[in-house]
């Protein structure tokens, strides 16, 4: 037998979303590793963000289960992104594709959509090296549904702390 | 043009016999991280891990580092999702969370790997089709006893402030005010508030009466006959139904709907009952996926499939910010559909902060679903 130290496995995934024209985003999830090579496409509407088309593609893969969802994913269409996808993609493909990768793909898709217009808001705002804390303390108080979220929103970060006191 | 892109890259090694070393790096237009986790190969427990960044978005984002150890101890078994997307995804960040999930996958993958390997050497003929449609990742034996594994407690759940309310709100005006949008635990697992504490806080408050809608559960009415008894409380029942459109509050229907359904089925099943379908928090998460920022109108709003399917539109919700609020309300006025209130809540100190006022006495389910449907009703700011 090989040595087992010698063992390898690795993975690459890549989620890209490009404009494709007359406010529609195409948003592609490709998967890369020892066993599988996939691929899946998901069509967004702007500005309402609906899901206008998803497409599994399977170049290699060895789980029969891939397989199965592919036919699924189109039934995705109709969808908008944003919180409560992942439960609803769930339950419309039904416990067959639940667990599936390629619906993970689908919603890696979607989250890029999701980041790709964060970074448009981003890009406007200048550099947060230079911006005074009562900048991001103003965010967490208009939106206090960020507040919990996560470290940097945390109850007891600087960012929170000054929006609550303030408040 | 390419707006965005996201790479994220696993690296796994057999360090020991019983030991897989994942090494993962995310990295788009707006973070970059990495992380190394130790997993058993035996029971795919994490047995280490560690992380750094290399780009991020607010000055606080560092403080996720020290939020990544309560991953120790978790395990790839059902759950481990979930509760990856809670201890790290809330507790440290999301896009470490994010990673994580990606290199337990990868784990396990990689589990795959080496045992097929070792299969395929004891019997040269065996398929990977055939060995895949066979392997478990529980077959492997489980922990060894010899082997002690710090596990730290999860970090307590962050206490998330009430939204402020709407400031301009309509107050009650001396009608019957009814909490339309309520959940309690276990019936809806995402509750923490037990139903006989709610209701005490209700009717401490001066609220008239409140509906159950626990998500995909129906309360049998013997028991909500016992509770209104005990507590001399008006409590009816509702439904909160998860549909391809979003979440629908739905009153008059007596059916346990289990998982997703179409909102079109919903809706013929609704009629049928002479029910009533009220589109929940329609704009939640709407600030935060931006589609404000892409200038998205009340009128295209108003097209959205979802609203041509229910009777209102719950305009007050005490779960999401006053813009979206705010935002609900102006299509509800555009597409002329009444709006009601409800405080949504699921825990304690909750209840109440907005509700429904009716200018109509209600004791019953069918008084409630005849209200709807008369159109007796407004939403208000009930609670401070
Ligand atoms: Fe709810």
């Amino acid at each position: 037998m090989a040595n087992p130290k010698r063992f390898k496995f690795s993975r690459s995934r890549c989620t890209s979303v490009e404009a494709a024209g007359d406010n529609l985003l195409r948003t592609v999830c490709r998967l890369n590793d020892m066993f599988c090579e996939m691929r899946v496409t998901v069509e967004v509407q702007l500005p309402d963000m609906e899901i206008k088309k998803v497409e599994g593609a399977i170049e290699r893969c060895y789980d029969p289960a891939e397989h199965r969802a592919i036919p699924l994913l189109p039934q995705l269409a109709g969808i908008r992104v944003g919180p409560g996808m992942a439960k609803i993609f769930k339950g419309l493909v039904g416990e067959e594709a639940a667990d599936s990768q390629l619906l993970f793909m689908v919603e890696e898709a979607c989250h890029g959509v999701i980041l790709s217009s964060t970074k448009d808001m981003a890009a406007m705002a200048p550099n947060e090296d230079d911006l005074p804390a009562e900048i991001f303390q103003s965010m967490a108080k208009a939106n206090t549904r960020l507040i919990g979220r996560c470290a940097a929103y945390a109850p007891e970060s600087s960012m929170v702390r000054g929006a609550l006191e303030e408040g | 043009m390419l707006k965005y892109l996201r790479n994220k890259t696993m690296s796994v090694d057999r360090t020991a016999p019983d030991e897989l070393t994942v090494f993962g790096v995310l990295d788009d237009d707006l973070y970059g991280v990495e992380m190394t986790a130790v997993f058993s190969q035996s029971a795919l427990e994490i047995l280490s891990v560690s992380g750094k960044w290399h780009r991020y978005t607010t000055p606080e984002c560092p403080r996720a580092l020290d939020m990544l150890q309560p991953a120790v101890g978790m395990r790839l078994e059902p759950g481990f999702r979930a509760r990856v997307a809670k201890v790290i995804g809330r507790g440290a960040c999301r896009h470490f969370a994010n990673l994580l999930l990606e290199m337990g996958h990868a784990a396990k993958n990689a589990k795959m790997a080496i045992e097929y390997q070792e299969a395929a050497a004891l019997d040269p003929g065996l398929s990977l089709e055939a060995f895949i449609a066979d392997w478990r990742p529980d077959q492997a034996p489980p922990k060894a006893a010899a082997q002690s594994i710090h596990v730290k407690a999860p970090a307590p759940p962050q206490p998330a402030p009430e939204t402020p309310p709407l400031a301009d709100a309509p107050r009650p005006s001396g009608g019957m005010v009814i909490d339309l949008h309520v959940h309690t635990a276990p019936a809806s697992p995402c509750a923490s508030a037990p139903i006989d504490e709610i209701i005490r806080e209700a009717k401490d408050l001066g609220v008239h009466g409140m509906v159950v809608t626990d998500h995909n559960y129906v309360w049998t009415s013997d028991d909500i006959k016992r509770l209104r008894d005990k507590h001399g409380f008006l409590l009816l029942r509702g439904n909160e139904v998860i549909t391809d459109q979003g979440d629908v509050l739905v009153y008059g229907l007596e059916r346990d709907i289990k998982g997703v359904i179409r909102i079109a089925d919903l809706r013929a099943q609704v009629i049928e009952a002479k029910g009533f379908m009220v589109m929940a928090h329609p704009f939640r998460g709407f600030l935060i996926t931006g589609a404000e920022q892409m200038g998205l109108s009340v009128e295209q709003a108003a097209q959205r499939e979802m609203f041509k399917h229910v009777d209102a539109i719950e305009v007050l919700n005490g779960k999401v910010t006053p813009d979206e609020n705010g935002f609900a309300a102006k299509v509800a006025d555009a597409l002329s559909l009444p709006g009601t209130g409800g405080s949504d809540c699921h825990e304690m100190g909750t209840i109440g902060c907005y509700a429904t006022e009716f200018t109509v006495d209600i004791n019953s389910e069918a008084d409630l679903v005849q209200a709807l449907h008369a159109g007796s009703y407004r939403p208000v700011r009930f609670r401070d």
